[in-house]
C-alpha cells in the first residue's frame, strides 16, 4: 500500500524530467552552415567542426586551402 | 563541374562528416592576375587524427571513392582495433599501403610506430620566411619496386606519406602535404578564413 504512495509520484516526476529534456532537445540550435557555392555544408572552424562530429558521431573533413586558381572550379 | 559542387558528393559528404577549412598560405591579390594556389583536403576523426586526405585538386569520382574507402577502411579499424589507439593507427597505416600497392602498384611496408622525428623540436621542418618553424618535415617509407615505379601521382604521394603516418595530427601533417607533396609554400599555421574560395562571387554569400 505504502510503495503506491512512493511510486506514482517517482513516476509522475519522471514524465515532467523527460518531457522537459524533450523541450531542451527541440530548442538546441542547430550550427549554422554555408555552402561556400558547393554542395558541401561547412561550418566556421574545425573546432565547431569537431565539436559538432563528435555530438552527432561524424567525422571532420578539414579543407587546406592557399592562393587562387587556374580554373577556379579546382576540386 | 568541381567534386565538391557534385550533389552527389556533397550528399555524401554531408552524411559521413562535418566540413570545416582553413588557410594555410598568404592570399596574394595583384588585379585579375592568375596567381598560384592549391587545396588539400583531410579526412579526421574528432580529435584531429587524420585517417586519410586529398592532396590537390580531384574530380568528382575520385573525391567520392577516397570518401567512400575512408569511411569503410574507418570502420574495419575501429571493428578489428577494438578500442586501441596504437592497433587502430598500425591499422590505418597497413590499409594505406595496401591502397598504395593496389592502385598505383608502390610496394612500401607501413610504418607501425612512431618515429622520434615527427616532432616539430626537431631540426628538419617547413618554416616561415622568418624562419620560424611551422610543420615537421616528415620521413617517407621507402619505395621497394622503384625500378616499376615511374611517377607518382599526389594521390598515390599521400597514401605514402599516410602509410607512415596516418593517425598524425593534422597541425603535424599539413606541411607534409601542402609543401612537400604540393610544393607550395606553407606560408602561415592553419587560420581562420571567412570563405574558402574567395575568388567566387557566389562563394560570398551566406
Amino acid at each position: 500500500m505504502s510503495s503506491k504512495f512512493v511510486t506514482v509520484p517517482f513516476c509522475l516526476i519522471l514524465a515532467a524530467a523527460l518531457w522537459a529534456d524533450e523541450l531542451d532537445l527541440k530548442t538546441i540550435e542547430k550550427t549554422p552552415t554555408a555552402c561556400h557555392g558547393t554542395a558541401v555544408e561547412f561550418v566556421d572552424t574545425p573546432v565547431e567542426a569537431a565539436q559538432l562530429a563528435k555530438k552527432e558521431k561524424k567525422l571532420v573533413l578539414v579543407l587546406h586551402v592557399s592562393g587562387y586558381f587556374e580554373d577556379p572550379d579546382f576540386t | 563541374m568541381n567534386a565538391l559542387a557534385n550533389p552527389k558528393v556533397g550528399e555524401l559528404i554531408n552524411k559521413h562528416f562535418v566540413a570545416s577549412f582553413q588557410r594555410v598560405g598568404s592570399f596574394k591579390i595583384a588585379g585579375k592576375q592568375k596567381q598560384g594556389g592549391n587545396v588539400a583536403t583531410y579526412f579526421c576523426a574528432p580529435d584531429g587524427r587524420v585517417l586519410n586526405a586529398i592532396a590537390g585538386p580531384v574530380d568528382a569520382p575520385t573525391m567520392r571513392d577516397e570518401v567512400e574507402w575512408t569511411i569503410q577502411k574507418t570502420r574495419e579499424a575501429i571493428r578489428e582495433s577494438k578500442g586501441n589507439a596504437d592497433t587502430f593507427k598500425a591499422l590505418l597505416r597497413t590499409y594505406h599501403a595496401e591502397r598504395l600497392q593496389e592502385k598505383y602498384g608502390v610496394r612500401v611496408t607501413p610504418i607501425l610506430k612512431d618515429q622520434t622525428m615527427q616532432s616539430l623540436e626537431t631540426a628538419l621542418a617547413y618554416r616561415d620566411k622568418d624562419g620560424r618553424k611551422l610543420a615537421p618535415v616528415l620521413p617517407l617509407p621507402p619505395i621497394e619496386n622503384k625500378g616499376e615505379v615511374r611517377q607518382l601521382t599526389n594521390l598515390a604521394k599521400t597514401h605514402q606519406l599516410l602509410a607512415a603516418h596516418a593517425g598524425a595530427k593534422i597541425e603535424s601533417l599539413y606541411g607534409a602535404v601542402f609543401q612537400g607533396i604540393l610544393n607550395e609554400k606553407v606560408t602561415t599555421k592553419p587560420v581562420q578564413t571567412n570563405t574558402p574560395f574567395p575568388w567566387r562571387k557566389e562563394a560570398n554569400a551566406r
